[in-house]
């Protein structure tokens, strides 16, 4: 069995090797924590005493980082689990890093967790402050959205009376089969900016007319 | 907003293909994205069930990933198509289609208000059973019901949608896939009952390559499929006539060597005294039927056998002039002769090249089948190649929910119209 201080020795050398500076970190707890590239690395070590609970208790522990922010991995042991619990890690946004035999090595990082955008709208809960501006930004989102909802019932109700007036119309006046037809000549014709939105083989196509007639007047 | 404004602002193309998957709305405009149309079931574990990731099947790009994993891939990988018919009792294979119907709706759920679901268009093979229609109806009804993603759907055959896609709306569509071909006679909609299937594609001419291969001396690469598939489209030649082109390379034997160099390896492959075979591949694609292939059949090469999938009969080793006339020959007689004037080639399995110093021994797809029909009496034949037949599908799809007005609900009888799932 490998100890846990000869592991903490390999990963500080592979996290120094990947331009990531020691930082500190709870023997007890098995938690190191590393700087580098702008961001705040915490690396949960295990060893094979552990078993897979640690590795569930060290999985939950890691998304509770991974949620605020930090970039949180797994030093796990090659055969403590199956590839696929260490994909449903991996899926969550957490990296591992496998030791065994032929020494440490990072599973390739999930899209998720090595995403720009992802890194970049990361919450950093900096200070009490911060939060409540935060809360106070929100409570007047939540307002234009009731806002919103109100002009959508509003919209609806008229979408509605819409329909139900260009259903009498059809009932009343000529039943035009080749609706569909029109509705695409009318745009062209509207603007030369539309034409060029229809996709080629939309173009000039004579089963738009032929599938128009398979209206509910002619079918 | 009006039920057509926003069916058409809505429509979603999905074709489900034997081997890949095409998706899209409206929106995306000349191509589908496309996934490989199968589907991972991981392991079930307590820990992915905490982590919260306990799918029971995974698809799309996430697949490669799990691969990654070297567990049981011929338990867990799921392809649910074979010949493009998904067997009705094979429940994993169903739960794989309904999760990329999911995948793919959901990527393109529109962000705000106003949506009520797509209105999808789904393209199956011409030889689909009555139940996948019904299977796939259900997985709609459930895309409604738990996550809104659709309002309305409707099921088309493939050919028709390929039809559409090039607009031509009399003709007989010749779709050759990697198992087999399907022959659909369409008259501004597909002639049900004169749908040929053949059960033969690309991967018989990939067979006749790899028993090549070994008797060229390279043994040991016939079984590496993707390799033989390689070496087919580089070095496979249709000829206009089978027997004068094997003269002819037995008389001019530079005249028809060519070498194929395996990318990033130092292995070529020449065919040498053998490179005559190189007829062999295109012909046995339209007619296997020559007296040459018996040598490969008795030698071991599988014969393609008459099969029943379904209710419908995918014949060995019709010739395709046959195949089309057979199908033609199903349909009223007025009709025939307009039948004959619009054959439309699709696939992959019909991009044969003509080399400039063969020219005349050589042909393409489109002069090959002319020739057969002429020899079969057929004049007056007009035959065209599809252009980017992978998307001709999902294209199909698109005008074709575009097109069909949004109050037409769907008839088992004439297997058309939308079934209306938003309540």
């Amino acid at each position: 069995m490998v100890l846990r201080t000869v592991l903490e020795r390999a990963l500080t050398n592979y996290m120094s090797k990947q331009g990531l500076r020691f930082e500190g970190g709870s023997m007890e707890e098995g938690v190191l924590r590393f700087v580098g590239n702008g961001f705040a690395y915490v690396v949960k070590v295990l060893d094979e005493m552990g078993g897979r609970p640690e590795l569930i208790s060290a999985a939950l522990e890691s998304a509770f980082w991974a949620a605020k922010g930090e970039r949180a991995y797994i030093l796990v042991p090659r055969n403590v689990a199956s590839m696929d619990e260490l994909m449903a890690i991996r899926l969550h946004g957490i990296g591992l890093l496998l030791h065994g035999t032929h020494g440490l090595e990072e599973l390739p990082p999930m899209v998720k967790h090595i995403g720009k955008d992802e890194t970049q709208t990361s919450v950093k809960y900096e200070n009490a402050s911060h939060v409540i501006e935060r809360i106070e930004k929100l409570e007047r989102f939540v307002q234009r959205i009731n806002e919103i909802d109100t002009l959508v019932s509003r919209l609806e109700r008229l979408e509605a009376l819409y329909g139900k007036l260009s259903d009498r119309l059809l009932a009343f006046g000529d039943v035009r089969p080749s609706h569909v037809k029109t509705a695409v000549a009318d745009k062209s014709n509207n603007s030369a900016d539309t034409k060029t939105e229809l996709p080629s083989f939309m173009k000039d196509n004579p089963w738009l007319d032929i599938l128009a007639e398979k209206g509910p007047f002619n079918a | 907003m009006h039920d057509e404004d926003y069916k058409r602002r809505y429509v979603f193309g999905a074709d489900y293909g034997t081997s890949e998957f095409k998706y899209g709305p409206i929106t995306q405009g000349e191509r589908p994205l496309a996934v490989e149309n199968r589907g991972y079931f991981p392991e079930k574990s307590v820990l992915s069930q905490i982590m919260g990731a306990d799918h029971e099947v995974v698809v799309g790009k996430d697949v490669t990933l799990f691969l990654e994993s070297g567990a049981e891939l011929a338990t867990r990988l799921v392809y649910p198509m074979r010949e493009g018919i998904v067997m009705k009792d094979d429940a994993r294979a169903w739960k794989v289609v309904k999760e990329l119907t999911h995948y793919a709706l959901e990527e393109f759920r529109p962000k705000g208000w106003g949506f009520n679901g797509f209105y999808v268009v789904a393209a199956l093979s011409a030889v689909a059973p009555r139940y996948m229609y019904e299977r796939l109806f259900e997985i709609f009804d459930s895309m409604a019901k738990e996550v809104g993603l659709v309002h309305s759907a409707t099921i088309i055959p493939q050919p028709l949608s390929v039809a559409i896609a090039h607009k031509k709306t009399s003709c007989v569509v010749v779709e050759s896939g990697h198992g087999n071909t399907q022959l659909a006679p369409i008259s501004r909609a597909p002639i049900r009952g004169a749908v040929v299937a053949l059960n033969r594609g690309g991967s018989d001419a990939n067979a006749i390559m790899a028993e090549i291969l070994k008797d060229a001396g390279y043994g040991d690469l016939a079984g590496e499929e993707a390799l033989v598939r390689k070496v087919k489209e580089s070095l496979g030649l249709l000829p206009a006539d089978l027997d004068p082109a094997i003269s002819f390379a037995k008389s001019n034997p530079e005249a028809v060597r060519a070498v194929y160099a395996v990318p990033g390896t130092r292995l070529k492959i020449e065919l040498a005294e053998n490179s005559w075979t190189r007829f062999l591949v295109g012909e046995y694609v339209f007619n296997p039927n020559h007296e040459i292939f018996q040598s490969y059949f008795k030698r071991g090469m599988p014969r393609p056998k008459d099969t029943k999938l379904g209710d419908v009969v995918f014949y060995g080793t019709m010739d395709v002039a046959e195949a089309i006339i057979t199908a033609v020959e199903k349909c009223p007689v007025e009709l025939q002769p307009l039948l004959y004037s619009q054959i439309l080639l699709s696939g992959g399995n019909f991009s044969w090249k003509v080399p400039e110093k063969l020219k005349g021994i050589c042909v393409d797809s489109t002069t090959k089948v002319k020739r057969m029909m002429t020899e079969k009496g057929i004049e007056n034949v007009e035959v065209n190649m599809a252009s980017e037949p992978q998307y001709s599908v999902w294209r199909g799809c698109i005008v074709y929910g575009y097109a069909v007005p949004a109050g037409y609900n769907w008839s088992w009888e004439k297997m058309e119209g939308w079934m209306n799932f938003y309540k």
